[in-house]
């Protein structure tokens, strides 16, 4: 197995302004409308006068155990063993939206044809771009994410989960430990309050 | 309101929309029909009146219609539904993931309908069927219609195919019982589509399979049983099959209501607060009026009053007004049976509320 690579996110450098998402919108040519491979979501915490409000740019965080790859009927998601990335075959798909449902964090994206597009963590341009490309790892040159390129503040980083370590605190470090994705959060030190923030995974549910 | 909950962080759903819950519908009618197909069946032959063999014979061949049109139908909605629908086509081959509920369902539906196909052939046609009566024998007017130079030759191969291939003796109703379980399988397995999916409070592993187990029987039967009360009249079948379904609707009021309750006390859970609010605001309609008032109390409230008042003032002596009534009425709780049931699905569809992310 290659070095899994993924994103590290300090929601403390993050100023909201989307740059990440629209530059990723720009480099995969995403049609207009509601197909956004990476979202900026504020999210508020705690009452006037104690009241935070938390940028989080958010897209496929190219989970260990990805719940898309075990829904698909095609076997068209892959978790690459080379390099860790999620990646959709587009000749496959046949646009059930059934990983649409078993994604938690709203990953998934569908056209106006009604097939599967994700972040590909930038393997290649374009949706369904990446699926079967060589490994970041042996890449000579690998691309670097359009929305790290563009990251105003550098709260988004990308590259092999190793090197992303060194960037991350402890708490973030520790976070990551039991978090079955690959991306590493920075929490949020949320000023006076320091309101411990954190994206949390939902929980395994059944009743 | 839950969606301004301090820290929190909804996510966008994917609208699997109308078609799916239609597809999700119909599996269930399918499956249900032919499992009402085979009781009728076996309970054929087994009364001292020819009437109501005739009518449970006239049952078994409707719910085998029944289970045909609506798995074709459920799975031309799905094929709509697609993005690729053509490539969905090729699952033989490309529906590699045996462990996707989607890939099991599909086998499910395919080795039903075929079953069903089949076994729908065995019933309808055959040369001792040339000159049999009864409305579910409309298809062989159908194909007797479409000749080539006078000759009717879908209608002779149909009935050559039936006549050579039918099974002997007991064969024929063990393959129907297969065929039985292959329903249910598909009438979960619509559930299960769902409920492997941990991401929904409201498509829960453990209320959601009974649920639309019993809703798939209920309204398979409903529409199978609907049949033969339209064309044949009121027998004792079509009230002993009345009765089998108010048992039925007692019994998924009871899963709903637990299941609503369950919901309801999860006071820790947003996403199933949400679910709730939802229930109770955007979907009321769809939910209390359709699945709840429409779909369960009402055709249980009128068969109610169709049993008693028929046990209190016996109908046999009664003019033909009154049974056209009578035959209504039962039409009516059967067809509010259906509503209920696509209903259901309706709201377990768009009601679905994700689990929301949390940033404390």
């Amino acid at each position: 197995m290659g070095e899994q690579w993924g994103f590290y996110f300090d929601s403390n450098s993050c100023m909201g302004c989307n740059a990440c998402a629209i530059a990723c919108k720009n480099r995969h040519g995403t049609e207009t409308g509601h197909v956004d491979w990476r979202r900026v979501e504020t999210v508020s915490t705690g009452e006037f006068p104690d009241y935070e409000e938390t940028n989080i740019s958010l897209s496929c965080m190219h989970c260990e155990d990805a719940p898309c790859v075990d829904v698909c009927p095609t076997n068209a998601i892959e978790k690459r063993d080379s390099d860790g990335v999620v990646t959709i075959n587009r000749d496959d798909c046949i646009g059930c939206r059934y990983c649409g449902w078993a994604c938690p964090y709203g990953a998934p994206q569908y056209g106006e044809e009604g097939l599967m597009q994700k972040c590909n963590l930038c393997l290649d341009k374009g949706p369904g771009a990446g699926a079967g490309a060589e490994s970041k790892n042996t890449q000579d040159d690998p691309l670097e994410p359009a929305c790290v390129d563009e990251c105003v503040g550098e709260a988004l980083h990308a590259g092999p989960i190793g090197e992303l370590m060194d960037l991350a605190s402890e708490q973030a470090a520790r976070k990551f430990e039991q978090n079955p994705t690959s991306v590493i959060v920075e929490p949020s030190t949320g000023g006076d309050s320091q309101a411990a923030a954190d994206v949390e995974t939902p929980i395994s549910y059944q009743g | 309101m839950v969606a301004a909950e301090s820290g929190v962080l909804w996510v966008p759903r994917v609208h699997w929309g109308l078609f799916i819950a239609t597809y999700l519908f119909l599996g269930g009618v399918s499956g249900g029909s032919y499992v009402t197909s085979v009781t009728a069946q076996l309970l054929q032959g087994r009364s001292n009146d020819e009437t109501e063999n005739r009518s449970r014979g006239e049952t078994a061949r409707w719910g085998a219609i029944l289970a045909i049109a609506a798995i074709g139908i459920g799975t031309a909605a799905l094929l709509y539904h697609l993005g690729a629908p053509l490539r969905a086509l090729t699952f033989a081959w490309n529906f590699s993931n045996y462990g996707s509920w989607l890939v099991i369902g599909t086998w499910l539906i395919v080795l039903f309908s075929v079953l069903a196909t089949v076994d729908a052939i065995w019933l309808l046609f055959g040369s001792d069927k040339k000159t049999a009566t009864g409305g579910s024998y409309f298809p062989r007017r159908i194909f007797g219609w479409l000749t080539v130079r006078g000759n009717p030759i879908l209608l002779t191969g149909l009935d050559y195919f039936a006549d050579t291939t039918r099974p002997p003796g007991r064969l024929h109703p063990a393959i129907r019982i297969i065929g039985a379980f292959l329903g249910i399988g598909v009438i979960i397995y619509t559930s299960m589509l769902l409920s492997d999916l941990w991401t929904c409070p409201l498509w829960n592993r453990t209320y959601l399979p009974p649920l639309f187990l019993m809703s798939g029987v209920s309204t398979g039967l409903a529409g199978t049983v609907a049949m033969p009360t339209i064309f044949d009249g009121l027998t004792e079948t079509v009230h002993q099959y009345s009765l089998a379904d108010d048992a039925l609707i007692v019994v998924e009021l009871g899963i709903l209501a637990s299941f609503y309750t369950v919901l309801q006390g999860r006071a820790d859970c947003l996403a199933s607060q949400a679910t709730i609010e939802s229930l109770n605001s955007v979907f009321s309609m769809p939910f209390w009026v359709g699945v709840v008032g429409l779909g369960l109390v009402t055709p249980l409230l009128l068969s109610l009053l169709l049993t008693g008042t028929a046990r209190v003032w016996d109908l046999d002596e009664r003019s033909q007004t009154w049974h056209s009534i009578f035959r209504a009425g039962y039409v009516v709780k059967y067809g509010l049976v259906l509503v209920g049931g696509f209903f259901l699905r309706y709201v377990i569809i768009f009601a679905a509320v994700k689990l929301p992310l949390t940033v404390t």
